[in-house]
């Protein structure tokens, strides 16, 4: 440490000429950052369902799809179905849209009196305006599934104008065009969007709005509550400016480096105001108290004292974040844990030395001397109440947090977990109304594909079609599927023979050649004719309902896979299950890494294994309670909040670290272990209480959110981070004062 | 003598301008239907070649019979596994279809205009046989050199999948090289360019490539062995012998 402050105080001004630099340049490339709201897209390389799936989506025109809903109170009449030709066209004249399905262009295949007929439901070019006519066609397309419940809703108040987006194209800005073009529609009514680009382009605008908006919140309020613990704005500012440097430099690099703004790495600068702050709080503070000393030596004695503590404190919540980088299988996670490990590795870089070097420099000039924490006569009060509770009522203190225990293991089997994106939006926002409405009125939008490698055009292939979708048909919440093999049937009837896949494959081929050409062809199968796709249309998130789609049709792909036909399955329904499981991975190995990680630093640090796992126990205790409350609230383990176990470790560890630091001095000073937990709950719980006050509600700034699972995450981590600092002064010198001799021992040492 | 020559040139360059531009935009749409409705048939053999949007290319030949304008029976000689597939319009937007592994021919509805044939990028409107001048009106956007470039929209009472079309013609023979169609939104949709030939007194399109602008699709269709005038009988084009080949 010596040598430190020697160095920075000998390169003072060359420090802070470096961190000007480095923040410029970093800076720099802020503007530039990107957003990717993808959660489903960020699967690793190696997933082979994310590999066919992309794969899908590259050879069939896209597997995205941008929905259009309109509604009206009867769908078909002249005018409403005019609009919906005006839609279809406007939507198909935006670059990146492969193909447009609509009432008025929809593939129609039948037999009349006359003869075949392969054309459209609706003629664009003629539309009837007939009544009868009219009703005719409304009879008629109620009472296909191929329209009814899929193109238009089966009460005929709404219909719909599907879109692929190609794949590789910015969905963003034609989900903007296609907004764009619709408004110059004539039309009083609505539009309603839907389907995952549509969602993504709202995830993105929310996500960018919120680190505009939710930052200098938490920048605000976090400095609003040290100014009120530390009653020295200068004190403040300069901790505040540290971290806005570290946030700096964290997302320039990220920025630099390429990596988009996700929906969690939006999360890291509220982490580091909340987190961050603390390092250089602590180092200007010491300062302050050694201000009667030289600059030059109250640097010295500052760094002497609070570095190494700064220094573990930032250790174990780094370790906090790295468990994600260790233990996530969605590369979101790990960029999450990437980003703010290196966060928190810069503000612990810049309080021990651009903290210092501003000190040393301007030290005199305006910094004040805080005044001592003893003035805040609330936090002082509450060490005192809990000081005495602890004294008093050992036994009630023990039974409330059995009770809190008990009911965190019961709540904890009652976790919901959600993977809907929809879910993501608060409830007023505009796209997840639209996504409901349209969810309420027809099928699902989430494409399952089976995807059958083989001689397609062969009457085997295509009774596998067919046969697959019967096997679809089981599921109530599969309601509608599709592939060539319908197609055939249909025009085999129209040719006079029966609802069913000729024998002949000279038959198939013919029936094919008509096929040749309609848009439709090249969502189904591929230009060789060695693969299709039967695709089916998933209604439900539930995600009960993905656990049995994703085993069944993983058994139905082993049974119907021979020697002629392979037969793969994929599709967002799989994509979800997927996502879930990850999170339920990410779950349990980000905790038992973290909690590994932080057992072995304590224990590194206090020599001594029973001091690492008795500094756990407080955070053991708040995860049983987060799990309970997240059971019993009903708030479910998502991308968000899953990050929430391993940042309390990380973050909540500090408080024991503190508590336990202080408590082997007192110990070794009385050998008593009543006034040693006395004095401690005295000297640690004021530095405890106002960090969690701080760290809290710099985190409960995420309410202000707009989108959910940060709203969620951030009341979590307040609820954990008050929970944790309880804990560690209740709980812990509890567990103190019964722990055998051995143990005490241990602190005398 | 150069400067007489020089004098003749001129003297022809700005004849012949006057000439095109004395023309009005209707004189001009039939002076196409002149050079292009010539002889009352025709028979050929037409490769299609087919590109899709990522590449891949697929070939069909079929042989085409045509009688005046509103006649017509293409039959598909390759592939193996298509051939003596056939289509037989007829005048009232009579269409029927033949496929010869049912044995047996379809009517097929009318109102397919906008759909592509046969897997290729020309629509059954594309294909069509319409006189210019009965059936669009024109605006001359620019002349240019040799170059008249006209703008036809469809007259009242025709139906057409584009809103207008812009012609690129040449003014020595009044044929149509290059042609970018519109759809309602305005949206430029096809780009066909035609490489023309003659035979005797007669023209005809040696190629037309066919571009699908929104697909990214393309057809090549060349015709060969183009023969005019052989008197085709008119049992060629009945539903009898749809069935009977």
């Amino acid at each position: 440490m010596e040598k430190l402050s020697n160095w920075i105080l000998k390169f003072r001004y060359g420090i802070l000429v470096v961190v000007a630099a480095i923040t410029l340049f970093l800076g720099y490339f802020i503007k530039d950052i990107q957003v990717n709201p993808d959660v489903i897209g960020y699967h690793p390389a190696g997933d082979e369902a994310a590999a066919l799936f992309m794969e899908i989506g590259r050879q069939y025109g896209g597997n995205d799809l941008l929905i259009v809903g309109i509604e009206s109170d009867n769908i078909f009449t002249y005018d409403m179905l005019n609009l919906v030709r005006k839609v279809t066209d406007s939507v198909r004249s935006v670059p990146g849209i492969s193909s447009v399905t609509s009432l008025t262009n929809v593939l129609h295949i039948s037999s009349s009196e006359y003869g075949i007929e392969i054309g459209r439901l609706v003629d664009e070019f003629n539309i009837p305006t007939d009544t009868l006519q009219l009703r005719q066609l409304q009879e008629y397309t109620l009472s296909e599934p191929m329209y009814s419940g899929f193109l238009v809703s089966k009460d005929a108040t709404a219909t719909l104008v599907v879109a692929r987006v190609k794949d590789g194209t910015e969905q963003m800005v034609i989900v903007d065009q296609v907004k764009q073009k619709l408004d110059g529609l004539d039309f009083d009514g609505n539009f309603y969007f839907g389907g995952m680009p549509v969602i993504l382009r709202e995830l993105s605008s929310v996500i960018i709005g919120d680190l505009f908006f939710i930052a200098p919140i938490a920048f605000l309020l976090i400095t609003l509550v040290l100014f009120w613990g530390f009653r020295n704005l200068q004190g403040v500012l300069l901790p505040m400016l540290t971290v806005v440097i570290a946030i700096i430099w964290t997302m320039g690099l990220m920025s630099m480096l390429g990596y988009k703004l996700t929906l969690l790495t939006n999360l890291i600068p509220v982490i580091l105001l909340a987190v961050g702050s603390a390092y250089s709080i602590h180092i200007v503070n010491r300062f302050f108290r050694e201000k009667s000393q030289a600059p030059a030596e109250a640097i010295q004695r500052t760094l002497r004292y609070v570095a190494l503590p700064v220094i573990l404190a930032s250790i174990t919540t780094i370790f906090g974040f790295v468990s994600f980088i260790a233990g996530s299988y969605l590369t979101m996670i790990v960029e999450f844990g990437i980003f703010s490990s290196l966060g928190i590795l810069f503000s612990l870089i810049l309080a021990l030395s651009f903290a210092p070097a501003m000190l040393s420099v301007f030290s005199g000039k305006g910094f004040k001397a805080t005044k001592d924490f003893k003035k805040i006569n609330q936090v002082e009060k509450l060490t005192q109440i809990i000081g005495g509770w602890v004294q008093n009522h050992p036994r009630k203190i023990v039974a409330i947090w059995l009770l809190l225990v008990v009911a965190g293991i019961w709540g904890a089997t009652k976790i919901e977990r959600r993977v809907d994106l929809v879910d993501y939006f608060r409830r007023d926002n505009i796209v997840k109304q639209s996504e409901y409405l349209l969810r309420e009125k027809f099928t699902g939008s989430m494409p399952l594909f089976v995807k059958i490698t083989g001689d397609i055009q062969s009457p085997e292939a295509l009774r596998l079609m067919q046969y697959t979708q019967d096997f679809m048909a089981q599921f109530d919440y599969i309601p509608y599927s599709q592939s060539v093999a319908d197609l055939i049937i249909q025009m085999n009837d129209a040719m006079g023979e029966g609802r069913r896949i000729p024998e002949e494959p000279e038959k198939i081929e013919q029936l094919w050649f008509l096929l040749d050409g309609q848009e439709v062809m090249e969502q189904l199968v591929n230009f060789e004719l060695t693969e299709g796709l039967v695709i089916g249309h998933v209604a439900s998130t539930d995600l009960e309902v993905l656990r049995e789609i994703e085993v069944n049709f993983a058994e139905f792909a082993q049974q119907n896979s021979r020697a002629d036909f392979d037969v793969q399955v994929t599709g967002i329904p799989i994509f979800f299950k997927r996502l879930d499981e990850s999170i339920i991975r990410s779950q349990t190995s980000s905790i038992i890494i973290a909690t590994s990680l932080i057992i072995l630093v304590i224990s590194l640090m206090m020599r001594s294994i029973w001091k690492g796992i008795l500094g756990v126990v407080p955070i053991l205790v708040t995860l049983l309670i987060l799990f309970g409350t997240m059971g019993l609230t009903g708030v479910p383990l998502d991308i968000a909040t899953v990050l929430c176990g391993s940042i309390t470790i990380g973050i909540g560890v500090d408080y024991a670290i503190h508590f336990m630091t202080q408590f082997a001095k007192s110990f070794r000073a009385t050998n008593n272990t009543k006034q040693s937990i006395s004095e401690t709950i005295s000297i640690s719980g004021r530095a405890i209480l106002i960090n969690m006050i701080a760290v809290s509600l710099g985190f409960a700034v995420l309410m202000f959110s707009n989108l959910v699972p940060m709203q969620r995450f951030g009341l979590l981590i307040a609820l954990t981070m008050i929970s944790t600092s309880m804990a560690t002064l209740t709980l812990l010198p509890l567990c103190l004062s019964i722990s055998g001799e051995r143990l005490k021992r241990m602190f005398k040492k | 003598m150069r400067f007489v020559l020089f004098l003749y040139v001129l003297a022809s360059t700005i004849w012949s301008g006057d000439k095109a531009l004395a023309l009005t935009p209707e004189e001009i749409l039939r002076r196409m239907d002149e050079v292009m409705f010539q002889p009352g048939d025709q028979t050929s053999n037409a490769r299609m070649v087919m590109v899709d949007r990522n590449g891949n290319e697929r070939v069909r030949e079929a042989t085409i019979w045509q009688k005046g304008g509103e006649k017509r029976l293409f039959r598909f000689t390759s592939p193996a596994s298509e051939a003596g597939i056939a289509f037989l319009s007829l005048p009232n937007d009579l269409m029927y279809l033949y496929l010869p592994a049912f044995g047996r021919e379809r009517r097929i509805a009318a109102h397919l205009k906008n759909q592509n044939f046969a897997g290729t990028d020309f629509t059954y409107e594309d294909l069509e046989v319409r006189k210019y001048a009965e059936s669009f009106s024109g605006n001359i956007l620019r002349q240019d050199g040799n170059i008249i470039v006209l703008e036809i929209r469809p007259l009242p009472g025709i139906t057409s999948e584009y809103s207008r079309t812009v012609v690129t013609l040449n003014r020595t023979n009044f044929l149509p090289e290059k042609t970018e169609s519109y759809d309602r939104g305005g949206n430029l949709v096809k780009s066909a360019t035609h490489t023309w030939a003659r035979q005797g007194a007669f023209w005809y399109p040696q190629e037309i490539h066919m571009r699908d602008v929104r697909r990214g699709s393309s057809t090549r269709m060349i015709m060969r062995n183009v023969r005019f005038n052989t008197n085709l009988s008119d049992q060629i084009f009945t539903v009898r012998n749809l069935t009977s080949f």
